[in-house]
């Protein structure tokens, strides 16, 4: 176990993809650090590169990617890129394991549950048996009734809430040191999704992980997490503690991204308010800032070469002229 | 589960009840008087007669069709028309023959088939994929008397490993399972191709599903994942393209019966389809159809038993 307080320390990650068109930058210069029991939160849209930094982090990105030689992944002391593939198996699953989006399809639906949740202790020498208890005690955690009887039961016998307990209570097996939770509320219902975050914060006090915690809810970012880092277009653009960044945004996409947020819309409105403009095509970027071409308060810096990361204030930054001509 | 079984078996009966119905109609549509082919050109109107009586086509089609089907579960097939023999005895010499290379095909192409489109699916577009790709298109186009016939001439005459023709000493196992394996090579190969593209397509479906990319997260042992987590999965659709391809199976082993000189179901329905022999016709043709309804009723329950949902969505 490494001393720093980091769990997570990822240091000028660059992932691109080799397609027909060319190579697609989908990563550029990602810096990013989960601090030692914290929740920080991932924003962004579609396309902006959450899924692809998720996976470079458990190096189970698709064949076709190239990860930039400068890149830095230490995971408690230790870089995840330099790992073999025995050090990467300690480290799926056990170390740092994953909720996903869809508890519908994660799920293998011809393996009994407790199957699939012994599988995951097979690095341990417990029995059959031990393992199977385990499961259960971790199912009964997670608020699944009567869990010793449906440990033989199939995933189609479970409602999606049910599903997703399941996979919570499999993430947590191994007791990691680290959680990503992606988008894992976005496929259940408004119901189910505040009871999964309730029994999400419950748990995290009883297992002491860190969480990455990836949604396009900006509520629930702000409900649960401690530290925001929004991305755009395979980019930070802005990251600091969620009261900064929801009080005093600096780079205009946030802005715009807390305008957009349908909780925040008090008044009757004909049209919701969009951020105008789509996202860049990652294989041509623009000469200057990523954001320009939707920028309403571009001025002249911005299109001649991108902007790097200024502070503004603490642990408060963002890649945006504006603050540093502030 | 016993629901689902009987359901099965209900359905399988239906299907050999209409395929004789078929049959039956086939027989009637058929040019050509069966009983003046039979007795050729110098029988008396008297003689002819009497040989429609004897085989009952002088009855309307219904009853014929009834008749038989009444018969069928008292397990009366009627006798050769030439010989005198019933014809349940001859089938129950000759059906153990083809079902056992049947089953001999089917392993062939089972245990080539599948772990080549598994191989080809976890190494995709690789040299190997390729090579396995013109492999089955080549197993697929090639007809299966072509195989039978220069694997006698390779591996009988020339080598000389295998015995070239019959079904071996009755009562010496091993030297009835030496004659089954050419014969059985010549059946299954086609299907090795089919089952090898169909793997690899259902293979990839699968590995690219979130529950497989989950597994990864997870860190479970890759062969793990392609072997069990997906091949449970991917092996499905196979299961039960199998249960149907049991039908193409038995009408390879006729040509593979007579390439062989092996007794069998085939070699005796198309002696008998050339000398009329209607009731060996339709007791050779009823137990053909009932191995194919038989297959299909064991894949659905293989499905089932693989699939809980399958299993428990009756």
């Amino acid at each position: 176990m490494s001393t720093s307080e980091n769990v997570l320390d990822v240091r000028d990650l660059s992932v691109s993809f080799n397609t027909a068109r060319g190579s697609l930058r989908a990563l550029r210069h990602i810096d990013l650090k989960v601090p030692q029991n914290k929740i920080v939160g991932i924003v962004g849209e579609s396309g902006c590169g959450k899924s692809t930094l998720i996976n470079s982090l458990l190096r189970l990105l698709a064949p076709n990617a190239v990860v930039d030689d400068n890149s830095e992944i230490i995971f408690e002391g230790e870089d995840v890129m330099e790992m073999g593939k025995s050090d990467l198996q300690g480290l799926r699953g056990q170390r740092i394991s994953m909720i996903f989006q869809d508890p519908m399809t994660a799920l293998n639906p011809v393996i009994s549950i407790g199957a699939q949740m012994s599988d995951i202790l097979y690095r341990q020498k417990l029995t059959k048996a031990q393992k199977r208890e385990r499961a259960a005690a971790m199912l009964a955690q997670v608020g699944i009734p009567d869990s010793v009887r449906r440990l033989d039961d199939y995933p189609h016998q479970f409602s999606g809430g049910m599903r997703q307990r399941i996979c919570i209570a499999m993430a947590l097996m191994m007791n990691p040191s680290l959680l990503i939770a992606d988008e894992p509320t976005t496929a259940l219902d408004v119901t189910l999704e505040a009871q999964i975050i309730h029994l999400m914060k419950e748990l995290r006090e009883d297992f002491e992980c860190s969480m990455l915690f990836v949604s396009h809810n900006l509520g629930l970012i702000a409900e649960l997490c401690d530290e925001v880092i929004v991305m755009y277009a395979g980019e930070v653009v802005e990251q600091g503690n969620v009261h900064d960044l929801f009080h005093r945004a600096q780079h205009p996409y946030t802005q715009m991204l807390l305008e957009c947020d349908p909780a925040r819309i008090s008044e009757t409105r004909k049209d919701l308010p969009t951020i105008s403009g789509s996202v860049p095509d990652l294989v041509d970027l623009p000469q200057g800032c990523i954001f320009s071409p939707r920028c309403p308060k571009r001025y002249e810096p911005c299109n001649e070469s991108p902007p790097g990361t200024f502070e503004v204030g603490g642990q408060h930054s963002a890649r945006c002229f504006k603050v540093r001509d502030a | 589960m016993l629901l689902y079984t009987l359901k099965r078996l209900g359905l399988a009966i239906l299907i050999v009840c209409v395929a004789m119905l078929l049959l039956l109609s086939a027989i009637h549509l058929v040019p050509g008087d069966p009983a003046g082919i039979a007795l050729g050109p110098r029988a008396t109107p008297e003689m002819r007669a009497e040989f429609k009586a004897l085989m009952g086509l002088d009855q309307p089609f219904f009853i014929q069709y009834f008749k038989f089907l009444g018969n069928v579960v008292t397990g009366d097939l009627g006798v050769d028309v030439w010989s005198k023999r019933p014809v349940t005895q001859m089938i129950a010499d000759q059906l153990p023959h083809t079902v056992a290379l049947t089953i001999v095909g089917l392993g062939w192409s089972m245990m080539i088939g599948i772990p080549l489109g598994c191989f080809s699916a976890v190494h995709r577009n690789s040299f190997l994929d390729r090579f396995t790709a013109v492999i089955s298109v080549g197993c697929i186009a090639i007809p299966s008397f072509i195989v039978g016939l220069y694997a006698l001439l390779l591996f009988a005459v020339e080598l000389g490993w295998f015995p070239a023709i019959g079904a071996g000493e009755p009562g010496d196992l091993g030297d009835q399972a030496m004659h089954l394996v050419l014969p059985g090579l010549a059946v299954g190969l086609g299907w090795v191709g089919y089952l090898a593209r169909f793997v690899r397509t259902s293979m990839l479906e699968v590995m690219g599903e979130n529950h497989i990319r989950m597994a990864r997260a997870y860190g479970i042992p890759t062969r793990r994942i392609t072997y069990i987590y997906a091949l449970k999965l991917a092996i499905l659709p196979t299961v039960a393209l199998l249960g149907v391809g049991v039908g193409s199976l038995i009408s390879g082993a006729v040509f593979a019966e007579i390439i062989f000189a092996r007794p069998g179901i085939g070699k005796m329905v198309v002696d008998a389809v050339n000398t009329r022999n209607y009731p060996i016709v339709m007791g050779g043709v009823l137990v053909t159809t009932m191995l194919f309804a038989l297959s299909t009723l064991i894949s659905d329950l293989i499905a089932a038993w693989l699939d809980p949902r399958v299993r428990q969505g009756f």
